[in-house]
Parts: structure tokens; sequence; C-alpha cells
């Protein structure tokens, strides 16, 4: 079976952890409890052509203000050998859509080019939702998600998924 | 280091295995574990089993470091409810991993890191926050701006209705008070007459609800006889009493006297009490008796009405308001605006009401008694110009003054006025206030640096309007307001004539 090491990425806070729990464990928790290191989970997803065991590195959150530059040394060295990558942002702030876009900039710099997806979450915030769709690059697709209710995080992981098991 | 003796390494390196915990792994070229050893023999991680395969979670990290000449290492790896960093050392064919225990260093830098994002996500939502209360601020400020703007131009269009509405009914009381002297013995022209009190009472309630507020009410006190105003409110009502078949008497004591206060608020006090009294009376009477005394006017509106609950007494001063169940016609502001015009007066106003029995509305407003000097006017002469945009207006006053004996100039524009100036001798100038091409004052500003001794008499339809700080010092008269008491503008034409 084929195994993709896919990393969850973005700013502090924007529920990347929450995500993953929701996908890989059909729970979620109110509480925020920041991520410091990584944490690695496997979840087999179907697409058309095999399945594809998906290692899902959640790791911690950036905060490009933050003095300490240990945490961003540290998310670089995890984002290694990634064969996809998956963009978190928080629908209701809209300056870490910036945070996440510039994590994947610069793993393109220095990787090849993988397969990624980006994920406005928090969409059961409709009151709060300042998403801009159209700040977008074309290159990645983009779900809004909810990992509060589930809504498109399926559809979301499976569609990497099949990005990936058609490499 | 590279001074220290191979002991002093020795003994360093014991001292640091015996403080921390670490597995070292040894992996064949497919990942299969060859070797485990640890550096405390109570420490193990499960799944860590000689002979077995490497966990998923751990070949993925082989994979990122597959290329990479150095050693590699990954920190704060969540392994096992552990937090490690894992450390991999490969050469290509084989691979060996230290996996160090930095659980305690993991939780301490994870508490300041939870404490350092909250703070932030605080901070953001208080900018979002602020950004937000900017926001409304702006858009309070923007709509603060417009309601202005709307009341400012709620204020001009009551200002310009009041104008209106009142030219033409001034100049159809002017012309029934021109019939009524050439026909002394008809009716018609006082009918005429009360009908425009009435109707210029309906249109001042509707123009001081639009004021909104009893302190936008001013006031143009004028000296009236009692008598007259009695025998109008009969009058105006009598026909209504024929025909509802109710008894309506009309009383005032003492005679003969004459009273000063705004003739018009008052009139329009009387006409909403007394309508008020017989469309709430279905049988029986309707009774209204003036009595001035001390300097004051009292006046009892009493009716033998159906009446209403006493819960429900304040609410008939509700503007729009009927109370019970009556479907009869009316636009409800006859009590608020009698309120309102009774305390702007300095007035009070007293109600008692038993249901199924009546109603009595008392009425008292100070208003001095002007000793009579009422009597022929005699004739006056001179030559008046005469100033309005309303050529009605400009007829009637020219014919009413002309029965006095004046020479009467008309003009309709502050440009013919002040070319009619230049060629008559005019000692007095009447002028209502808004003309076509400007504004009466003005006019009477300008025809005063020609000739300083003029006197001026300001005449306006807009009732709203306070002109007293605008016409200071600039040598007018007096303000009348539409319509003119044809008494008062003579005596004040006749006062002006002779300079008092």
């Amino acid at each position: 079976m084929k195994s993709a090491k896919v990393c969850m990425v973005g700013a502090f806070g924007v529920g990347k952890t929450s995500l993953v729990r929701r996908f890989v464990h059909q729970q979620f928790d109110e509480r925020y409890h920041t991520t410091l290191g990584v944490k690695i989970d496997t979840r087999i997803v179907d697409t058309s052509k095999e399945p594809v065991k998906l290692v899902l590195w959640d790791m911690e959150g950036a905060d490009p203000f933050e003095a300490d530059k240990r945490p961003l040394a540290r998310i670089r060295s995890y984002m290694k050998g990634a064969h996809g990558l998956i963009l978190v942002a928080d629908g209701t702030r809209p300056p870490t859509v910036k945070t996440a876009l510039g994590l994947y900039h610069d793993f393109c710099r220095e990787s090849r080019i993988v397969p990624a997806i980006m994920l406005a979450n928090k969409a059961d915030l409709t009151a709060e939702w300042r998403f801009d769709d159209s700040v977008m690059p074309d290159a990645l697709s983009l779900y809004h998600t909810s990992a509060l209710n589930g809504q498109n995080i399926e559809e979301a992981f499976t569609a990497l998924g099949e990005s990936l098991s058609a490499l | 280091m590279k001074r220290v003796s191979r002991r002093a390494a020795h003994y360093i390196r014991d001292e640091l295995l015996k403080r921390e915990r670490f597995i070292v792994i040894a992996l064949d070229s497919g990942h299969k574990i060859v070797s485990v050893n640890r550096s405390t023999p109570d420490w193990n991680l499960p799944g860590l089993i000689r002979g077995s395969a490497l966990p998923d979670s751990l070949v993925s990290l082989l994979d990122a470091a597959s290329d990479a000449s150095e050693p590699m290492v990954f920190p704060y790896v969540e392994f096992n409810d552990f937090f490690v960093d894992i450390h991999v050392l490969g050469d290509g064919e084989s691979a060996d991993l230290v996996i160090h225990d930095v659980s305690e260093a993991h939780e301490n830098e994870q508490i300041l890191q939870q404490r350092a994002h909250e703070n932030s996500l605080l901070s953001e939502q208080r900018a979002t926050l602020n950004s937000e209360l900017a926001e409304l601020n702006q858009e309070l400020f923007l709509r603060r701006r417009q309601a202005e703007k709307a009341s400012a131009a709620k204020s001009r269009f009551i200002a310009s209705m009041s104008h209106e509405f009142r030219s033409p009914i001034a100049s159809i009381m002017g012309y029934a008070d021109l019939l009524q002297t050439e026909l002394p013995d008809s009716s018609n022209p006082q009918a005429l007459q009360r009908a425009s009190w009435h109707l210029l009472t309906l249109v001042e309630n509707l123009l001081e609800q639009a004021r909104e507020g009893e302190e936008n009410i001013s006031l143009n006190p004028t000296r009236f006889s009692l008598d007259r105003l009695a025998g109008d409110i009969e009058a105006l009502f009598r026909a209504q009493s024929t025909a509802k078949g109710l008894n309506f008497e009309v009383k005032s004591s003492p005679a003969g006297i004459e009273i000063e206060c705004d003739e018009l608020r008052l009139r329009q006090i009387l006409i909403n009490l007394v309508s008020n009294a017989f469309r709430y009376t279905p049988q029986g009477q309707v009774s209204v008796h003036f009595i001035h005394r001390d300097d004051s006017l009292y006046v009892r509106v009493r009716d033998s009405g159906r009446g209403i609950a006493p819960g429900d007494i304040e609410r008939i001063f509700e503007a729009f308001t009927r109370v019970g169940e009556d479907k009869t016609s009316g636009a409800g502001l006859g009590l608020t605006i009698t309120r309102q015009l009774i305390n702007r007066m300095g007035g009070q106003l007293k109600v008692e009401i038993e249901p199924d029995v009546g109603s009595e509305f008392r009425v008292a407003i100070p208003c001095p008694c002007i000793q009579d000097e009422h009597g022929e006017m005699p004739s006056l002469s001179g030559t008046v110009l005469w100033v309005d945009d309303d050529p009605d207006i400009l007829s009637l006053y020219q014919v009413v003054l002309e029965n006095w004996g004046l020479r009467v100039i008309t003009a309709s524009s502050v440009a013919q006025a002040r070319d009619l100036f230049k060629n008559n001798d005019c000692p007095v100038v009447v002028t209502d206030i808004h003309l076509t091409d400007g504004n009466g004052i003005e006019l009477f500003s300008y025809l005063r640096t020609e000739q300083p001794g003029i006197a001026g008499i300001i005449i306006s339809g807009s009732g709203a309007v306070d002109l007293a700080p605008e016409i200071a010092g600039k040598g007018i008269r007096t303000f009348l307001q539409k319509p003119i008491d044809a008494e008062v503008l003579y005596k004040e034409i006749a006062a002006a004539f002779a300079g008092g």
C-alpha cells in the first residue's frame, strides 16, 4: 500500500490538531491546546486507484511575529520529505491565510512541488467569517471546513489522497 | 573540549546517561529492527522490539532523512505518550535511531507556548473588536450626520409648509374680513372666517406635532376681544350641536374686555377641546365657560359624553391614540397638541372624567386683561410700501389699508420694492419675510440705509421661526404672523406713523 507523509501546516490556533482528530478519530474537543512539536497519526483513504495510507504530521503552529525562531526551524525540519501538504487557515482570522501561504512558498522554494490543498477552517462560525476566496492561488484547491461539525473534512483529505495516489 | 582528558570525557558521558533516557535502535536496510539498547532499563517504548518492523510513524522520519548527509534531528515528536527527540543517523544502507526522552522539557515549554498563543489570540480578538468598534463609530457618525441633515430638512419643510398653508388661509380670512365690512348684515363672511380659523387650527395641530416638542412652539401675543372669541366658538359649533341634538352653551365673563395672549394658539386649544367634547357626546350637552380673573383666563369645557376609564386618562394625550371603541374621524392629535400649547403658554390643564357621566377639561392660562381701547378706527394718512410675492395678499391689504385712508404702493419682489421706494416717500414698509428674490429683513435693512427714519413691519407665515434675534437692532417695529388680525395691523401702522 502506498504510504504518504502529509504535513498539516499553518498558524497557531487555526485548528490543525482538531482537523486531524476529527478525520482520524471522529472526535472534537472545544478546548484550545496548543501543539508543541509534532504528532504523527495515520489513516487509510480509499481512492479511485488504490488505498493510500496518509501519515499525517500534525505540527505546531507558526507565529510569524514570534521573536523565537526555533519553532519555525522545527516546522521546516518536519516538512522535509513531505509528499503532500494540507495548509490550514482560520476563516475568521484573515492574517492566518498569509501565514499558511508563506509556509507553502517556503516549502516550494526548497523542495519539489507536491500536491497541496488549503482548508479554510471554522466554517461553522458564519457570523465572524472573513475569508476571501479570491486571494487563493489557482494551484491550491480550497475547502471550507469545520472540525466542529465535520464539514468538508472527508472530502478534502480524500481529494488529497487521490492526488497522492496518482503520483 | 579538545583538552578534556579521556577520563573526564567518560565521566561526563556517564553522568549524562544517568540523568537522561535514551533508546538506540539499529535498523537494517529494510527498516527491520536489528537491536534495541536502552540507557535506563526501566524505560521502554512499546512496539520497539528486536526483529520487528519499525512503526509507520518512524519510517516516515527515515524517509525524510534519507537524503541527508549529516545526522537529522526531529525534536518534540509525540510517540506513545512521550515526547522525544529522534536523531536519525544513516549511511544509505542501514540506520540508527537515537530516541531521547524530552517529555519534561516539552511540558515546560508547552506551558509557556500555550500562554503565549492564548495571549496572541486575545490580542488579535481585541484588535478585531477595536477595528469593528472603529467601523461602528464611523457608521454611527455618518448616520448621525444623516439624521441631522434629515432633521434640518424636516425643519425647513415644516417652516415651508407653515408658510404655504398660512398664506392662502390668511388671504381667505382677510377677504372674509373685507366682505364683512362691505356686507355688514350678512352672516356669511363670519362663517367663512370661522371655518378658516378651524382649518388653521387643524393645520397648526399637524405642524406642532411635526415640530416635536412644545419648546419649538413660537408664541405671538396679540390683544383681542374675549366676547368675540366666545362668540366665534359658539357660532363655529352651533351647526354641529343642532345636527346632533345637543344643548350647547357658551358663556364668558366679564363682558367687554380685551385680553392679551396668542389668539391663534388659544383658538387652537379651544377648538381642539370643544371638537373633542362633541366627538364623544352622542346626547346631552356641551358647555364652554370663560372667566377672566386675576390676569388669567379660565376655560371650562364640559360634556355629558360617555367618558373614559380613569386608567386611560393619560393615554388620551398620546399622539395618534384613540381610547375606547371610537371610530370617529380625526387624527388623534388634538389633546396632545392642546396640552403642549397650554404648557408652552405657561398654563395648566386639568381633566376630570367620569365614565358614562361626562368629562370636564379645565384650562388656566396667564393672560393679562387690557383696558378696552377698542373703538372706531380713525382715518390714517400717509404712504405704505407693502411687499409680498402673493398677489392675493397684496390686493387684499391694498384694499384694507386704503379703507383706512392710506396710500398703498405694492411690490411683489425685492427689486421692485427698491425701485418703487426710490421714487416714493414711504415712511412705513410692510414686507413678507420670504420673497422670491430675497429676504424681507435684508430688504428693510437696505431701505433703512437709504432713508434711516422709516418704520418696518415684518410679516411671516413661518410660525416656527423665532425672529427676535434676527430683527433686533434693525429698526423693525414688529413682527406679525399670518393670518394678520386687522385690528392689530391697524394699531401697529397707526403707531408707526405716529412714531410710537
